[in-house]
């Protein structure tokens, strides 16, 4: 694995997860990184984004400039606020819908659930803002068609602008979830539990990085609805999102049919674009084989960051183990392997020519079931 | 006298509310009243007296002094413990159909994150743990042996959900109070 940081003049996307989670850092130019998500890796059990750059010899406080949180379903802020405390430069975005005193007033419920070994499933994001708020940080609130970020073309070696936009989620999803999130509020007399986890991902930000000519798209979890004013099909119809066609696709959604819609291959990426996606060992697990073929129709350069190896569950004594038999119940472990996709392009005389890796037990899509 | 006579006839065993007035009518407490004196004679007139009570089995009471058990002997309060092999924390994650789906975080082995998850049927819940079951509920599962005061062993495994305290006025209002000062004095652009 190549440990050294990328050309001052060279792009890298790294797609990093799950593990626990998965997480993409993007250099933008000039040592400037950006941080989608956040997830800790399943080898060292760190927060796999601050601990990526300290291998490449660079200090998160001062080259993050700008961290993005899609949504705050467990497996996407692992970490969140370790990152968040070490990147001190870095703006930090959250989708709107989060910062409303409705959604902050029910975490800020479940962290009161104190005592769980396991968290109150509210603390990671509650401890992020509170950093945020308690070290003055610049933060930003995501709906759609939002710039979060803008770097001209002169403070980059590579000579091109570049802009990170927030696509979604949209305004009628916000009043959507304005309203789920009241069946979520703690009432009086009711017994304390953790925060339950949330089935849906509509508040997730998929975000647009244009460099130059060059353009990526990450879908973070969002899924279709087969609304015009939701999920993707909103993002498409929009006439205020950025213009030009992406070639790279982060696969929303570990590749699921949920997340799968047609006229965003037609409409936002180019012909064939490189595709990454991060698999998820729940039920069944995703991406299915039929995704994989779906998505293998679109992309000939398609990744993913881990195969379906799960972290081995612990063998217990014999005792345990024979207990565990008779009553029936199987445990799996719930944290894949963390795994690395990396791809840099060959600067700025080469920007469209793109070195693929495949770390630590990443593969390429046709392989991942086999695997 | 209900606590002497406890301890005379080794009934340390019943709780208050068994050994009560219930079980002492007049006619009963007269002759057990006669029973301990003749007892006491025997035994050289010891006091007996709940703190320092020494406990007399059956067979060093004359023949027509009869231990009275209150209640069925066979339902003394049984004590057992618990030898934990394996303990997680978990919470449920999913209800789906007969089956709750739960994430673990083993703390044997000192684990403070969930690493594990696991289906459990429903129908092992017992009735008060089901009025417990929804997302977000948090359980303790123990894998271990079982003792009974017999010396009975045997190996169980015991899911029992938390009853964790309500939610006060106080919480919430304290929550408010931290959402509203996250919104106010954050940097929002």
């Amino acid at each position: 694995m190549i440990v050294s940081a990328p050309d001052h003049n060279q792009i890298e996307i790294s797609v990093i997860g799950p593990g626990y989670g998965e997480s993409i850092l993007i250099h933008i130019g000039s040592g400037r990184w950006i941080v989608i998500d956040s997830c800790i890796n399943s080898h060292d059990k760190s927060p796999a984004a601050p601990s990526y750059l300290t291998t490449l010899g660079l200090d998160p406080a001062e080259c993050v400039h700008l961290i993005v949180t899609t949504h705050w379903h467990d497996d996407h802020i692992r970490g969140l606020s370790a990152l968040v405390r070490a990147c001190k430069s870095a703006k930090f975005c959250l989708a709107a819908a989060l910062t409303t005193q409705e959604f902050l007033e029910t975490l800020a419920s479940y962290d009161e659930a104190h005592g769980l070994v396991s968290g109150s499933g509210a603390s990671e994001i509650m401890s992020t803002l509170q950093i945020v708020r308690d070290e003055g940080r610049r933060a930003a609130r995501v709906v759609a068609d939002t710039r979060l970020y803008q770097c001209p073309g002169t403070d980059l070696a590579h000579g091109q602008s570049c802009e990170i936009w927030g696509l979604s989620p949209s305004a009628k999803q916000f009043d959507l979830s304005l309203r789920a999130i009241g069946n979520l509020m703690p009432q009086p007399t009711e017994a304390k539990r953790r925060a339950p986890e949330q089935g849906r991902n509509d508040l997730s930000i998929a975000a647009w990085i244009s460099i130059g000519d060059l353009a990526i798209l990450l879908g973070a979890d969002l899924e279709e609805r087969n609304d015009p004013e939701l999920g993707w099909t909103a993002i498409i119809s929009s006439s205020s999102r950025p213009p030009g066609k992406a070639s790279f696709f982060k696969i929303p959604h570990h590749g699921s049919f949920n997340g799968h819609c047609g006229a965003v291959w037609d409409d936002l990426l180019v012909s064939r674009p490189t595709t990454v996606l991060t698999p998820w060992n729940r039920g069944r697990g995703l991406p299915l084989q039929s995704d994989i073929e779906r998505i293998r129709s679109h992309s000939d350069a398609a990744f993913a960051t881990t195969t379906f190896k799960a972290n081995p569950v612990r063998r217990r004594v014999p005792a345990v183990e024979k207990q565990l038999r008779e009553v029936g119940v199987k445990i799996k472990s719930d944290v894949l392997r963390t795994g690395h996709v990396r791809l840099r392009n060959g600067g700025t005389k080469n920007a469209n020519t793109w070195c693929v890796e495949m770390l630590e037990g990443s593969c390429h899509l046709d392989t991942l079931i086999a695997a | 006298m209900a606590i002497a006579l406890r301890h005379f006839y080794n009934l340390e065993s019943f709780a208050d509310n068994e050994v009560n007035q219930t079980y002492f009518p007049d006619a009963i407490k007269n002759k057990l009243e006669l029973n301990r004196q003749a007892a006491s004679a025997v035994i050289g007139q010891q006091q007996v007296d709940a703190p320092t009570a020494q406990r007399f089995d059956a067979k060093d009471l004359p023949g027509d002094v009869k231990p009275i058990w209150i209640g069925d002997p066979n339902a003394q309060a049984i004590r057992v413990s618990l030898q934990p092999l394996q303990e997680w924390e978990g919470y449920v994650v999913e209800l789906a159909g007969d089956n709750f789906t739960a994430k673990l975080v083993d703390r044997t082995a000192g684990q403070s994150s969930e690493e594990e998850i696991a289906e459990f049927p429903i129908a092992d819940l017992s009735e008060n743990d089901r009025k417990l079951l929804r997302p977000g509920a948090v359980f303790r599962w123990v894998i271990g042996y079982q003792r009974s005061i017999g010396g009975q062993r045997r190996r169980v495994s015991q899911l029992v959900f938390r009853r964790m305290p309500s939610w006060s006025r106080r919480d919430l209002s304290r929550a408010k109070a931290r959402a509203k000062d996250l919104i106010d004095n954050i940097n929002w652009e």
